[in-house]
């Protein structure tokens, strides 16, 4: 009896150990950014209209990069979560690419498909995604939709085909069954893939500057910034950068949390 | 209302095979089975949402090919209910409703009768359907699928998971439905108690293929098969030979173990043939000494020993050994007759395997499975 209760403390004090020593160290890297700004650069760099520009490009292209991603991912996941078909494990393998992917290796291959490849149709009808803001966007949709499409599979199989079957005897068609029952049940892992999209794609840098560059008041996201603030060895507006990414990373993301806890429905 | 014929059908390395059966408008119809006997896999296909080798299903009228059946005929509801938990009570209720669009006065006309009938006004509100007990939860269920008024309900082991008083209150309520709507169920289960109660007929399936299709007492008195008897539960099954038989009077001889046994309830059987001779428990009478005695129980009137007692629900079953018969006999009796026989202090009975209760299955039908209960 008492090895047992020993046992029980033991596992509880691991994994409080384990959730405890990663906040530590991620609350310790943080703690040390912020002991190197000095406090008048504060409002030296926030003052600058350059920092709002970047601040309010990387919330945009995030944003739109990670709904567009939803968008197509819903209904892919959905297609892989509930049908079979042949070639199925083949196109789950490619939508896994941009995930394992180099961001770099990923931003150069759209870089070559619309700058000479057959995405330069696109360029030629007036679709400029290299070096413009919708590039950024692009960059971060292929970097994140790989993931969206791997979280919402996993969220759309937990949830038993029963409901699709009960719904479609009570009078529902496809359309009908996937907007009144399955996107509403499955409203708490949509927003868990978003907000895990989202982050990932707010703190994109290397498909980004490969595709849309880093044209201050231009294509400048926060990730951009910090790297060109190194690149002229300007410390303190890079530690900055980093603290306000940080920072607004994590307002958003409570924010969304908070405001859907409330209504948030089981997968069950 | 549902006609199969000669369904054959493979899921994986299970088969369905050659299935024919037909479901008369406003017929209760319960295919009972034990796990894995293929039970859910039949509905689903009924139900279209399976494909078939061969054979016809029509629901209806329609026919049903690897396409759902007539969503305006037929209603469903699963094993685990499946409420939609982003909706509230009533919301779950009239989600079908809304979907068809049909009149809201119809709407209040049915949900008025069937939540009258299945008494959840009370819950009705309630916003979450997380907070409903099982039982609730299956009233709603039932509920959802009959507001939309369908011509067949498809119960695919409705009760299983409720304990017994509530599974009895649900049985009459559906009895009661059944009859106020008059529609058609076709019901799979593998509780007998649940089968026994509510079907007008019963089809029993063992790996996928159809035993015996039969009203609740027609299965019980005349199993066609071993298996059938077995899982019946009809506990007496002796390996018996037909030595004499009049057709006439309708009655064989048939030898078990020592014994010369008399049997009036046969079909397809000949003299000499080795056959099972089964009798129920419910059925073996025990008869007090000197009483006098009619013509019926002076037959197959033989002395017992009590060699051991269980008691059951409501009664007794006791297992009691005959001069000459190598198995001992299980007869079950009410508390009342065990009282009132002094089946507590005395242990030398007469029993009685009335000619009349003593069925013949033929040895040469297949024999695929056996069952322990």
């Amino acid at each position: 009896m008492k090895k047992g209760i020993w046992a029980d403390r033991a596992f509880n004090g691991l994994i409080w150990a384990a959730a405890g020593a990663l906040a530590i160290y991620l609350l310790a890297v943080l703690l040390t950014l912020t002991f190197h700004i000095r406090p008048e650069s504060w409002t030296k760099v926030l003052m600058r209209e350059r920092v709002l520009f970047s601040l309010n490009l990387s919330l945009l292209c995030a944003t739109v990069a990670s709904l567009l991603g939803l968008l197509f991912a819903i209904p892919a996941a959905y297609l892989l979560a509930r049908r079979q078909f042949p070639g199925k494990d083949l196109l789950d393998t490619l939508l896994d690419i941009p995930t394992v992917l180099s961001p770099v290796a990923l931003g150069t291959a759209l870089l070559l498909f619309f700058g000479s490849g057959p995405g330069r149709v696109f360029e030629e009808h007036g679709i400029r995604f290299t070096f413009v803001v919708s590039g950024i966007i692009l960059a971060q949709f292929s970097v994140v939709v790989g993931l969206a499409v791997r979280s919402l599979k996993a969220v759309f199989e937990s949830l038993s085909p029963r409901y699709e079957t009960v719904a479609l005897f009570l009078g529902c068609n496809k359309w009908s069954t996937f907007f009144k029952v399955i996107l509403p049940m499955t409203r708490n892992g949509i927003i868990t893939s978003f907000i895990l999209v989202w982050a990932r794609a707010i703190g994109e840098f290397g498909c980004t500057i490969t595709l849309a560059g880093a044209v201050p008041g231009k294509t400048e996201t926060i990730p951009a910034a910090i790297y060109l603030g190194l690149a002229e060895v300007d410390i303190q507006e890079t530690l900055i950068y980093v603290l306000l990414l940080v920072l607004v990373a994590v307002v958003v993301l409570l924010s969304i949390r908070y405001l859907t806890r409330k209504r948030r429905v089981g997968a069950l | 209302m549902i006609q199969v014929k000669n369904l054959s059908a493979r899921f994986g390395s299970f088969e369905i095979k050659n299935l024919s059966f037909s479901l008369r408008e406003g017929e209760h119809f319960t295919l009972l089975g034990p796990s894995g006997a293929g039970k859910s896999l039949l509905t689903e296909t009924i139900l279209g949402l399976r494909r078939y080798q061969s054979g016809e299903i029509r629901v209806g009228g329609e026919y049903v090919s690897g396409k759902p059946a007539d969503r305006v005929t037929v209603s469903y509801v699963p094993q685990d209910v499946a409420l939609f938990p982003h909706l509230g009570v009533l919301d779950n209720i009239l989600f079908g409703a809304r979907v068809r669009r049909i009149k809201s006065e119809v709407v209040r006309q049915r949900l008025k009768k069937i939540s009258g009938i299945l008494k959840i006004d009370p819950i009705l509100k309630r916003g979450e359907i997380g907070t409903l007990s099982i039982g609730e939860m299956q009233r709603v269920a039932l509920a959802r699928a009959l507001i939309i008024g369908p011509r067949v309900l498809f119960l695919d082991e409705p009760f299983s998971s409720l304990d017994y008083h509530i599974k009895r209150q649900l049985i009459e309520e559906l009895k009661k439905l059944r009859r106020a709507l008059s529609i058609t169920v076709f019901h799979v289960t593998h509780d007998h108690e649940e089968a026994f109660m509510l079907a007008d007929r019963i089809g029993v399936i063992f790996s996928g293929r159809l035993a015996q299709i039969g009203s609740p007492v027609g299965l019980q008195h005349c199993p066609t098969t071993l298996q059938v008897a077995q899982f019946l539960m009809a506990r007496n099954i002796f390996d018996a030979r037909i030595t004499e038989i009049d057709p006439r009077a309708h009655r064989a001889i048939v030898n078990i173990d020592n014994l010369k046994l008399v049997s009036t309830v046969f079909d397809k059987v000949n003299s000499g043939q080795n056959v099972y001779a089964v009798i129920r428990p419910e059925e073996v009478h025990i008869i007090r000494p000197n009483r006098p005695l009619g013509p019926k129980v002076r037959e197959n009137l033989f002395p017992a020993d009590i060699k051991g007692r269980t008691p059951q629900p409501g009664g007794c079953l006791l297992s009691a050994s005959l001069d000459g018969l190598n198995r001992p006999i299980e007869i079950s009796i009410s508390n009342c007759a065990y009282h009132d026989l002094k089946l507590d202090v005395v242990d030398s009975v007469q029993v009685c395997l009335k000619s009349d209760s003593l069925w013949l299955i033929p040895k040469n039908r297949k024999k695929t499975e056996n069952y322990l209960y």
